[in-house]
């Protein structure tokens, strides 16, 4: 009895330390991958001090410059910049052998000359191994001995650091992101409280039909994907739709995504509707590092975002070509602006006065707190010809301006919020009238949206508002392209820089003159015009 | 293959310290109007024709591999030869690439005055490049090439791929001393 006693003694502290040793273990392994990413994207090391390193003949870099997320970007996939291959560095590509390439690239198949992670297996190579990377870390070699690229920096990496990128190098894009499973890809699409109910359905359609279509309602959708069926090079996954709707008070969205994403986590949110605000689905994706994929939003947030990727700036983006066309002339001595309580209104009115900055011109804000007829009509009464008069309302309190006369000097409306050309202004207004227009022009765009039209009409939908659909239907196409793209590496952060450079290529069916991102870029059209409501430019194309 | 791979395949197989290739041209300068960083707007013929040698390139302030490392060039090259040379960096990504925007990225790459960048509207800057036969279908595919002229009236060399500061030096020596 006695020594089986003291045996329990002895194993008691034994299952503790044990117990402690697992997480101790995990949290160490935590800590070193945040080392690993801190070198990996910030170019600092643990002690604090910065990555430095040499690029043959180019001289040394430093800090961020060095880091390899500069030129391997955030998965690891690498890019292709001017013929210039950034070959991909996660994990998997790093260590295994590298094959001779793959059969999409036999021409017939080809997706594209600048898709790296492809483009990085056309030549073999031994798979690396620890000492192997940390020697072309530092010194700039591959496993088969010779000299990486002039481009590719040779890092002053302690061996203990050279071995905290290797582990971090060894984990980074190995798993498909949230949302992804072995025969489905799982989207959500946002729809804000106030938007009206046959936008949020005219959206939903073009989504659902987009959907159905991918997921081989049509034979002939199935055998072009036949390249990717095979297992090696990328499976075929149905899309799932989820549509999240979200209620009550902006200050509410985040809890609500947050619960509607632990029910189902999904790979990105696709298109989606917001006109007032949209700022905590923004935090929400950025917080979540989920991709937020081209919404139609009047007021977007313009900074902090990584995860989020828009086709326009939307009101700001008026805001900022408005005070370029009001700088340009000279004769204006008063801005009234007129707008509700609506954020996006609100959100133009702030943006606007920033970028006209200090200058002689008065700048007078009306806001109505409730809108009605007299109200409306009041406040633009006493406009003179030497006033512009701005009115950031949307197209029915537009409409109660019927009786009211136009005012003598120039009058500015928001294409956004008002419904571009279509807007219920009174005619007599209408001749006065100018829009800020940060679309293609309707005549250039009937053109480039006839493929968007004919397959609304092939789907049995009717156009009810042709920026919110045509840009649901791009959302898609382009999610398409880019998932088609990625082959087997589903992985978030790669879907946003495929999308920055793939769009620089493309001549897509959109509702914008130019559509294009780079590097960080996150608003792909950039400009817009001052219109008539003939559809006719009064202005050149203005890039604030 | 496809045709567009090509290249690409072929820039693999290079070997890792490939020197610029040296050509000399005579490019027409097209007569377009540039918006300046300052936010003037200048006609470009008469920007590279103030007498000043000219040293040019084509960059966008969001490009991630390409563009630091030949602006880092460009702004060693400015340290070494200061006010002998007038350095232009014409943008590719022209939309996004407004005046402030390019002020700001003079900034961070420490340019002095005789280092100038250009923006404008998209069709200005594609004629430019267009001109000197640097147009790669997309900023994307865009392709690292230095041009250097010592006078009005002189050929351009075109130095493609990356040219390193010392190597862009000694053409610059080497065509100003008449060789």
């Amino acid at each position: 009895m006695r020594s089986r006693s003291r045996y329990a003694f002895a194993v008691v502290p034994l299952l503790l330390i044990a117990a402690l040793a697992v997480p101790w273990h995990a949290s160490r392994q935590a800590m070193r991958l945040r080392l690993g990413e801190r070198i990996y994207r910030d170019g600092v090391l643990p002690s604090g001090a910065l990555l430095r390193g040499v690029r043959p003949g180019l001289g040394e870099v430093s800090g961020a410059q060095a880091a390899c997320v500069q030129c391997h970007r955030r998965s690891g996939m690498g890019t292709v910049e001017g013929g210039q291959l950034v070959p991909p560095i996660a994990g998997p590509f790093l260590f295994q052998p590298r094959a001779q390439k793959l059969p999409e690239l036999d021409g017939q198949h080809t997706r594209g000359p600048d898709l790296a992670h492809a483009l990085g297996r056309s030549h073999p190579r031994a798979p690396y191994d620890d000492r192997s990377l940390q020697r072309a870390i530092c010194q700039g070699t591959d496993p088969t001995g010779s000299s990486l690229e002039a481009l590719m920096p040779r890092y002053n990496l302690s061996d203990s650091d050279a071995q905290l990128l290797v582990d971090y190098l060894k984990q980074l894009s190995t798993r498909p992101s949230p949302g992804v499973t072995a025969d489905s890809i799982h989207f959500a699409t946002v729809v804000t409280p106030g938007v009206a109910p046959q936008r949020r359905k005219a959206m939903l359609d073009v989504l659902q039909s987009y959907f159905s279509v991918h997921n081989g309602g049509s034979r002939l959708a199935r055998l072009r994907q036949k390249p990717f069926l095979d297992p090696e090079h990328g499976r075929y996954r149905a899309w799932e739709l989820h549509v999240w709707e979200l209620t009550g008070p902006p200050s509410t969205w985040e809890a609500q995504l947050l619960a509607y994403e632990r029910r189902q986590p999904v790979f990105a949110l696709i298109s989606g509707v917001g006109e007032r605000t949209w700022a905590p689905v923004q935090q929400f994706c950025e917080k979540r590092e989920v991709p937020c994929w081209f919404p139609t939003v009047d007021l977007p947030v313009t900074t902090g975002s990584f995860y989020s990727v828009y086709f326009s700036k939307g009101v700001l983006l008026e805001a900022e070509m408005l005070a370029r066309r009001i700088g340009a002339q000279a004769t204006v001595r008063r801005l009234i602006e007129v707008r509700t309580d609506d954020e996006a209104a609100a959100g133009a009115t702030r943006a606007l006065a920033a970028a006209i900055g200090p200058t002689g011109m008065r700048l007078e804000e009306r806001v109505l707190h409730t809108v009605d007829r007299a109200a409306l009509q009041e406040a633009v009464a006493d406009a003179t010809a030497e006033d512009a008069l701005v009115l950031w309302l949307r197209g029915d309190d537009l409409a109660l301006l019927a009786g009211a006369h136009p005012p003598p000097g120039a009058v500015y409306l928001s294409a956004t919020m008002a419904g571009a050309e279509h807007a219920p202004l009174p005619a007599g207004w209408k001749a006065q009238a100018r829009l800020i227009y940060p679309f293609e022009l309707p005549r250039e765009r009937s053109t480039n949206l006839s493929r968007f039209h004919s397959w609304l009409a092939t789907h049995g939908q009717k156009l009810v508002d042709e920026r919110l659909q045509a840009d649901a239907y791009l959302a898609s196409a382009l999610m398409s392209e880019q998932v088609g793209d990625m082959l087997e590496v589903l992985n978030r952060d790669y879907l946003l820089e495929r999308a920055e450079a793939l769009l620089s290529a493309h001549l897509t069916p959109a509702m914008y003159h130019r559509l294009s991102l780079g590097p960080t870029q996150r608003f792909a059209s950039k400009g817009g015009y001052i219109a008539r409501f003939d559809g006719t430019a009064e202005s050149g194309w203005i890039v604030p | 293959m496809s045709a567009r791979l090509v290249p690409l395949l072929l820039a693999l197989a290079a070997p890792a310290y490939a020197e610029p290739q040296r050509a000399t041209a005579r490019y027409r300068i097209p007569d377009v109007t540039l918006v300046r960083a300052d936010g003037a707007r200048v006609n470009l013929r008469r920007e590279l024709d103030d007498g000043r040698p000219v040293i040019l390139n084509f960059v966008f302030t969001t490009c991630a591999a390409i563009c630091p490392v030949m602006s880092r060039t460009f702004a060693a090259v400015q340290r070494r030869l200061g006010d002998e040379v007038h350095l232009v960096s014409i943008s590719i990504d022209p939309d996004e690439d407004t005046p402030p925007r390019l002020l700001q990225y003079a900034r961070q790459l420490r340019a002095r005055p005789g280092w100038s960048f250009y923006t404008g509207t998209a069709e200005a800057s594609l004629s430019a490049q267009r001109a000197f036969d640097a147009f790669r279908g997309n900023k994307m595919n865009h392709v690292p090439v230095t041009y250097l002229r010592v006078a009005p009236d002189a050929p351009w060399v075109r130095l493609s791929g990356f040219a390193s500061a010392d190597e862009v030096v000694k053409e610059f020596r080497k065509l100003r001393s008449g060789d």
